[in-house]
């Protein structure tokens, strides 16, 4: 121990990383204790990394149901649990302008590779923590060819929406026009969000909780054109349960009481898993990413999936088999676990991940076609996000850091000198 | 300023940030990130204050979370155990990071059954400092800001031997040998059996590995010993794992061999398995560091070899160096240190910068940096005899004038900390004075000049170079990063692709455009059969590229010489003229 070992500045008590870390022990133990619910049984603990082009770092358990189907073979579910201490980032995708509310878990799901043939299917956790620090994101993500608001995927449940509607004193006019192509709703100069019909009457639901602005005037407009009462978010889900009853399903008992609710409204904790328990009891699918992002982003594994690659297509051509690319990724990412330190360079890079917005993204903001004021720094920034810490070229503002001097109060980032 | 605080971790690393420029700091923060981990590593001597405040959240240390014991360190699965006093336990898995990236391995600075305080780094990787849990990227260099003859033209670096051989990292080529039923012969000789070269031990570039027998399907061949070499890629130091999943194979001394391996294993497995039941009840959690867990993956009959070759590359030619005030530069020329300037103490400069790079960038930090750490290590040199007492005197009030923190806290903090620990004063003299000088908080430029006064040092250091000419220059210690990009990784090809219609130019992806600046290199340099070619085979020509595609086709062993210079542009440029009414005609 030196002078030198002198640090000037120690890190608050309750920082974001903290926060982190705490919220995902519980995700960890409420999962486990979800699956016992279910009758799952947990058979398999293993590392992995999801995504390629954005790696995430996950635990995957793999659980069998505990009755066997008529056949004999198992039902299987795999789950992806992402691993906190590594490459977190805040991924935010969506839009500004727009006051919404704050993310907690997200969900992506997609068909497993593994197991395509059977029915199980991997849930991807993604990593998103985080929160909208700044009232004026709106993100929505691609589900099953549709586009789905994020607040929908990510709930606070405290009341059945039924007693939310009376709360809200809202009333709706009964339209009968049923259709499917959505519109273009302008928000700003260049920015628009396209919304399903489906979504446009949650909108209208929560539109009393958003702030009113000049943009959302003609939001409201035309929303109310959309709105029934009849078919609520409670009811699309009585009619899907309706149809999959007969299905070899499990069947959804909580999801009733899952409703959005706008920020500040209730007190309490976030459950998501109550979505992750909806999610894994329907049947999603989710186009694959491009995989040329491999080579765009991470050159280090990207070039060694495409030495994997070409040493796989070899045994292929051997063996007549076709499923070349899936093999060689599940080589690359499940069985060589050791590829998972290959992304960041240093641990302050490691770090820099960890407290990282990227507004790009699924159903966000594009690089190349952004409008140029959204790249600039708001009033809101102050003392949240970095002003100087940005990438130059093509994501400068769209690739943001948080100041870590930060405390997360009811889910949304304060300064400490503020609190 | 600064009440709030406003900085993002990577730039909270760079020391009076605020007298750099906005844009050369953006640069700053990306640099840090890209920085790579050094085979010896330095702490800074100009700091920020915040090396430490946060490395604990990464998973690049490891610290105990309570008062406790080891209970299983033999480091043979790369995982060590630990259970503490309330009960709870921690394991630390190296086992997946080992054998490929030797940077990000953890390192273990744990003692068998010895006890454990609360807060005590348990381990870390190479980038981190052990004892404090700071952060160390880079390196502390000698550097003067002194034009070379040239070499230094436009950002570049000149670089001494010695220094570049002080920033060298570990090269690791990873591989695996899966085996079937092939058999493992030794190396050496049939009686005493060695398959493979031991951990650690140095190999070549083409030496053979290993002897792996061929497989064939007849009978007879079996019969031979036939084998193929596998053959390492580079120098080195070589490394490896084996993973059995059964001991039998034909070969008798190879299956002997294999039994060692499987025995061993599975009694490390038997200690560790009772060493994790202690901290953990459920059997998944347990199975996921054992070794029958990991058995089953492996697809080859007898098992796996995994093997890595590790070896130290030092700077050369190409390689990008930066500073953490956004100076980049890639270094151009690797000087014997017998031709670097010469100081009048005797020490010879490692690093020169181009002063002129300074100037328009508005990144007047690293001036404050070369400054205040020059008058530090003169302080500390000449100052080495005296007492304990004297000598911290010194060092304080050297800190009190530079200190511009609110209400002096950290003088106040280096006196506490000098009382209690009066070893550090020892460290001082050997390793340097470091300073800290926070991002907002930061010393003036009167407060430097001050500084430099106090340790009886000039703005300007008279320097003797190697043709006999003396010269004034800013000298001092600079924290140097070694960037992730290296030239050998930039090497890029492109055999066949597509051709502009009009120019005929390589296009579309993987296209690289040979424009003014690179040829105003190829004809300062004279060569002009390179020209000819850019302008003919390999760009404009399409009669002479076909003719030199045969040419390689036919595997001909003479060099190939384009037969006429007329290209498309120089074609176009005529048409250009005739469209203006002109009459052009070219004598050859």
């Amino acid at each position: 121990m030196t002078i030198n070992g002198l640090t000037y500045a120690k890190p608050p008590e309750n920082n974001i990383f903290e926060e982190r870390f705490r919220q995902y022990i519980q995700m960890q133990d409420t999962i486990i204790k979800m699956l016992k619910d279910m009758h799952y049984t947990i058979r398999d603990v293993n590392y992995l990394v999801s995504d390629p082009s954005n790696p995430t770092y996950s635990y995957v358990f793999e659980a069998v149901h505990d009755e066997k189907l008529e056949d004999g073979s198992e039902k299987v579910i795999t789950l992806l649990l992402p691993i906190p201490d590594r490459n977190i980032s805040f991924v935010v995708s969506g839009i500004r302008w727009i006051p919404v509310f704050q993310i907690t878990d997200l969900p992506i799901f997609k068909k497993s590779i593994r197991f395509a043939n059977s029915d199980a299917m991997e849930v991807v956790l993604q990593n998103t923590y985080g929160l909208l620090i700044l009232d004026s994101e709106l993100a929505y993500y691609k589900v099953n060819k549709e586009f789905w608001p994020v607040f929908l995927l990510m709930v606070e449940i405290e009341k059945s929406y039924e007693t939310v509607l009376e709360k809200l004193n809202v009333e709706y006019t009964i339209e009968a026009e049923k259709k499917d192509v959505g519109i273009n709703i302008p928000i700003c100069d260049s920015a628009y969000i396209n919304i399903k019909t489906q979504n446009l009457k949650i909108l209208h639901m929560l539109s009393p909780f958003i702030h009113q602005t000049k943009e959302l005037e003609m939001f409201e407009e035309k929303i109310a054109e959309y709105a029934t009462v009849e078919e609520t978010f409670g009811k699309i889900l009585d009619s899907w349960r309706t149809e999959n009853k007969n299905k070899n399903v499990i069947k959804a008992t909580s999801i009733v009481d899952n409703v959005m609710v706008p920020n500040g409204l209730f007190e309490g904790p976030f459950r998501a898993i109550d979505v992750l328990y909806y999610v894994l009891t329907t049947n999603y699918s989710l186009e694959q990413r491009d995989i040329n992002d491999i080579n765009m982003r991470r050159v280090r594994l990207g070039e060694w999936m495409l030495y994997k690659l070409s040493q796989q297509h070899k045994k292929n051509i051997l063996e007549d088999t076709t499923n070349v690319f899936s093999n060689a990724v599940l080589d690359v990412l499940a069985t060589d676990q050791r590829r998972i330190l290959d992304d960041s360079v240093n641990p302050l890079g490691e770090l820099c991940m960890m407290s990282r917005i990227i507004y790009n993204g699924l159903g966000g903001i594009n690089k190349e076609s952004c409008n140029p004021t959204l790249r600039n720094l708001h009033d809101s920034y102050y003392g949240v996000i970095d002003p100087i810490d940005t990438p130059t070229g093509d994501a400068i503002g769209i690739c943001q850091h948080i100041v870590p001097e930060t405390i997360l109060i009811n889910g949304k980032l304060k300064n400490i000198v503020e609190v | 300023m600064a009440d709030v605080p406003i900085l993002s971790i990577a730039s909270q690393q760079i020391p009076s940030l605020a007298n750099d420029d906005c844009t050369r700091i953006e640069m700053a923060c990306n640099q840090l990130r890209q920085s790579i981990a050094l085979v010896n590593p330095e702490v800074p001597l100009y700091k920020s204050g915040y090396e430490s405040t946060y490395t604990e959240y990464c998973s690049s240390l490891v610290k105990a979370k309570d008062d406790g014991y080891c209970n299983y360190d033999l480091g043979y699965n790369g995982v060590w155990v630990i259970s503490y006093k309330n009960g709870s336990g921690e394991v630390i898995d190296t086992s997946l990071k080992s054998y490929l990236d030797f940077d990000k391995t953890l390192i273990s600075h744990i003692q068998y059954n010895k006890p454990i305080k609360k807060g005590q780094v348990l381990a870390c990787t190479r980038n981190i400092n052990a004892d404090t849990g700071e952060l160390m990227l880079g390196k502390n260099m000698l550097i003067g800001y002194l034009p070379a003859y040239g070499w230094n033209y436009e950002d570049a670096i000149v670089v001494s031997e010695s220094a570049a051989k002080k920033l060298a990292y570990q090269c690791v080529e990873q591989n695996r040998l899966e085996l079937e039923d092939e058999v493992l012969y030794s190396l050496i000789d049939e009686a005493q059996y060695k398959p493979m070269p031991i951990n650690g031990e140095k190999v070549q570039k083409g030496q053979i590995l290993f002897k792996v027998s061929k497989m064939m399907s007849d009978n007879i061949s079996a019969l031979i010993p036939c084998y193929e070499p596998v053959l390492s890629p580079s120098d080195g130091k070589f490394y490896a794992k084996v993973m059995v999943k059964r001991e039998s194979v034909p070969h008798a001394t190879m299956s002997k061999w294999l039994k060692e391996i499987l025995t061993e294993q599975t009694k490390q497995e038997r200690i560790l398995v009772e060493a994790l039941t202690d901290i953990i009840n459920a059997p998944h959690e347990i199975e996921r560091y054992t070794y029958t867990k990991n058995k089953k993956k492996i697809k080859a009959k007898t098992g796996v070899i995994d093997y890595s070759i590790v070896s130290e590359k030092s700077l050369m030619v190409g390689s990008k160096l930066a500073n953490r005030h956004g100076n980049k530069g890639v270094v151009s020329r690797i000087i014997p240190d017998e031709e670097m300037p010469l100081l009048p103490d005797g020490r010879r400069l490692e690093i020169l910068f181009n002063p002129l790079g300074v100037i328009s960038r508005m990144n007047i930090g690293q001036i404050f940096e070369a400054h205040v750490t020059w008058a530090a290590d003169n302080l500390v040199r000449n100052n080495t005899h005296l007492t304990d007492a004297e000598f911290a005197k010194k060092c304080i009030t050297f800190i009190n004038i530079l200190d511009n923190t609110p209400n002096k806290v950290y003088t106040q903090m280096c006196v506490n900390h000098i009382k209690e620990h009066p070893e550090t004063l020892n460290d001082i003299r050997e390793n340097g004075l470091q300073i800290v000088q926070p991002p907002f908080f930061s010393a003036t430029c009167n407060m430097v000049l001050q500084a430099m006064e106090y340790a009886g040092v000039s703005n300007y250091e008279t320097v003797l170079l190697a043709n006999g000419e003396k010269r004034e220059c800013c000298v001092g210690k600079m924290y140097i990063l070694r960037l992730q990009h290296e030239p050998d990784h930039k090497i890029f090809g492109r055999s066949v692709g597509i051709y502009g219609k009009h120019e005929q130019a390589p296009s579309g992806s993987d296209a690289h455009r040979f424009g003014e600046m690179e040829m105003w290199s190829l004809f300062a340099y004279e060569s002009w059969n390179t020209i000819r070619e850019f302008h003919s085979v390999k760009a404009d020509n399409p009669e002479e590229r076909n003719r030199f595609f045969k040419h390689l086709y036919d595997q001909q062993e003479s060099i190939y010489i384009p037969n006429s210079l007329d290209t498309v542009t120089l074609e176009t440029f005529k048409t250009y003229l005739k469209g203006c009414g002109l009459k052009v005609h070219f004598n050859k």
